[in-house]
Parts: structure tokens; C-alpha cells; sequence
């Protein structure tokens, strides 16, 4: 079914972003995106001063619980409050850029896509720009993720994303940490969503490379997901 | 020697569980479960004969090889029903704060930070 004028918000998860969520913020609005909802997800600066001075609303948790449980939250509260068409979900430390949204809300609309998932692995350029130790960490988890998922994707923990109505409504986040990512694609696979791989650029700045997770933890969330999976 | 030095934490781990009992943070199948245990621990510890018996009986060459086993067994329980416990608990925190943050956020008494 095509959404005629669908409504996006953006949910932006944040922790400490404090001296880039302005900017990021500003970007997505100078170009048309109005409804941006920034989580701070328990930050000890003031995150949620300049993300609600910049224009954005601001859900504050009390205490840091995670990016998975970040998202959760944003996630429910838009589809109590506004029922949105489509919810982009964005990181904070501005990795992503506002140009790849209409790539990724346009399948949703034309398409009938229940969710779509950026892929940096899609595009030469971002490719090249990925440091090597990250993409060879990324690529274990990929071969991870579509082992314990079957679901074939190229890029697994990837934030920016954007989910229809049914997807809204139908995935299920319970991982607060990073697994969330697996756990999405899960979701799709045992919620039979139509999905569809978007090239994004991820951009690594000196800020977002600090941010960003680090490589060693990406074994940690290996061995998370498994115990979740026994247990 | 050690006989004793057993029999006394035994004493102090059962009288432990029967004040957490008696406080209320114990169930009467909690206690009743950690009684039964210990009580078995005295009974190998004092009487070894036993235990080499009970392990013969299960087809175990040493008693004190049954009472690792067991001790083994219950051990990985215990870590189990405390990991479901944790993430149950962890759970039920981000739930929590999560509504907080919403109820903040309706009424207006955001953390400005």
C-alpha cells in the first residue's frame, strides 16, 4: 500500500553528545525533517539542554541504560503519541548523514518494504573509508548475525534504519545494549517483515571514531547474544 | 579439624538462611531448599562412610567425588537462576526508567541537563 505525505519522525539516541547533537540536529531540520525526537539516554552533560534548544523533543532517561533501550523508548513513545507513518532511527555523534533518508524511506512508500536497513558495505566509497580492524570486526559480526538470524545482509549493526507501521508495531527490542542491532534483524526474520538493504555513508570523523563502539566489545555482544539465545 | 571448621560454617550458612526466612526475604520453599541441602552436607561430612556408600551406589569409585559432582551440578543452577534473576531485575530497571523519563517528559519536569 503507498503512503501518500507520510509522516516521519526521527529517533536519536544519545549519550554524551553534547558538542555534536546540535549540528546534527540543525542538518536534519535545515533539510525538511521536523519531527526529530533525541533520547538522552542518562548523560552526564547537557545533552538534553542543546538537543530541546536546537528544536528537537527530548525524552531524558534518569539513569544510561543503552542505546537498544534508548531506541525502545523513543520507538514507543512516537507510536503512542503520534502514530507515525515511518520512524528513521539516526545515531547522535554524526556518523550518518540526513541524504541517505529519502534512500531509505523511499522503498517503505514505492516499494512496500516493512523496514529498511543502511548498508555501508553497499557503497565503494564509505567502504574505503572504513578503518581496517573495524571492518574486519563488522564483517565477523555480519557472518554472526546471519548465522544465528538466516537472514543474508551485508551490514548488521548499522543505526540507521527506518521502519513502516508494521514494523513499529511488531518489533520487539529487549536487548538495551548494542545486541539491539541483532535483535532487530531477528525480529525481521521471525516477524516475516520485507526488508531491503540501502548503500549509506557512514562518515569517521576523529569524534565518532572515540564515540563509537569499541572493537573489542563486539565480542562481548557475541557472547551476550549467545547466552540470550540459551537461555 | 576441618570437621569442625565445616560444621561451623554449615551452622552459620543454615542460620543465615533461616534469619533471611525470617525476615521475609526468604521463601518457606527457599528455606526449606538450602536446609536440605546443608543438612546432606553435614551428614557426608561427618559421616564419610556414607557418602562413599551413596557413591558406590551411583556407580562413583569416592564418596568426596560425588560430593564434587553435586557440589558442581548445583553450583551451575544456582549461577543459572541468579543470570535469569539479574536479567529479569535489569529488565524490569530499564522499563522503569524508561516510563520515568515519558512521565517527566508529560508533566514537564524534564532533567535539563
Amino acid at each position: 500500500m503507498e503512503i501518500l505525505n507520510p509522516r516521519v519522525f526521527i529517533v536519536i539516541p544519545a549519550f554524551n553528545e553534547s558538542s555534536i547533537i546540535g549540528q546534527v540536529i540543525q542538518s536534519l531540520k535545515k533539510n525538511g525533517y521536523e519531527n526529530i525526537l533525541v533520547v538522552n539516554d542518562g548523560s552526564s552533560d547537557n545533552t538534553h539542554k542543546i538537543a530541546s534548544e536546537n528544536g528537537a523533543e527530548v525524552l531524558s532517561h534518569i539513569i544510561n541504560r543503552g542505546q537498544g533501550a534508548a531506541l525502545r523508548t523513543g520507538i514507543e513513545y512516537l507510536r503512542a503519541n503520534y502514530d507515525p507513518d515511518i520512524i528513521v532511527t539516526f545515531d547522535a555523534d554524526g556518523q550518518h548523514s540526513h541524504e541517505d533518508i529519502p534512500k531509505l524511506i523511499s522503498p517503505i512508500i514505492e516499494e512496500d518494504i516493512d523496514i529498511t536497513l543502511g548498508s555501508r558495505f553497499l557503497t565503494n566509497k564509505a567502504d574505503t573509508n572504513i578503518p581496517p580492524l573495524r571492518r574486519l570486526v563488522l564483517k565477523a559480526g555480519v557472518l554472526f548475525t546471519n548465522i544465528t538470524s538466516n537472514i543474508k545482509l551485508t551490514d548488521t549493526h548499522n543505526g540507521l534504519r527506518a521502519l513502516n507501521r508494521r514494523a513499529i508495531n511488531s518489533i520487539r527490542l529487549t536487548h538495551r545494549g548494542m545486541e539491539h542491532a541483532s535483535e532487530i534483524i531477528e525480529e525481521i526474520a521471525k516477524k516475516k517483515l520485507k526488508y531491503k538493504e540501502v548503500p549509506v555513508q557512514i562518515i569517521y570523523s576523529k569524534y565518532s571514531s572515540q564515540k563509537g563502539q569499541k572493537t573489542s566489545s563486539f565480542i562481548k555482544l557475541g557472547i551476550k547474544i549467545l547466552i540470550k539465545k540459551i537461555i | 579439624m576441618l570437621k569442625i571448621i565445616i560444621l561451623f560454617f554449615v551452622l552459620f550458612a543454615a542460620s543465615r538462611a533461616y534469619l533471611r526466612f525470617k525476615d521475609k526475604s526468604l521463601n518457606a520453599r527457599a528455606l526449606a531448599f538450602w536446609m536440605i541441602l546443608w543438612t546432606i552436607i553435614l551428614v557426608f561430612v561427618l559421616h564419610p562412610q556414607f557418602s562413599d556408600n551413596f557413591a558406590s551406589f551411583l556407580g562413583v569409585q569416592r564418596g568426596v567425588d560425588i560430593a564434587f559432582l553435586t557440589a558442581v551440578v548445583i553450583l551451575f543452577y544456582l549461577v543459572f537462576r541468579l543470570y535469569i534473576k539479574v536479567d529479569s531485575v535489569d529488565q524490569n530497571l530499564t522499563k522503569l526508567n524508561a516510563n520515568i523519563s515519558k512521565w517527566m517528559h508529560k508533566n514537564n519536569i524534564d532533567n535539563k541537563k
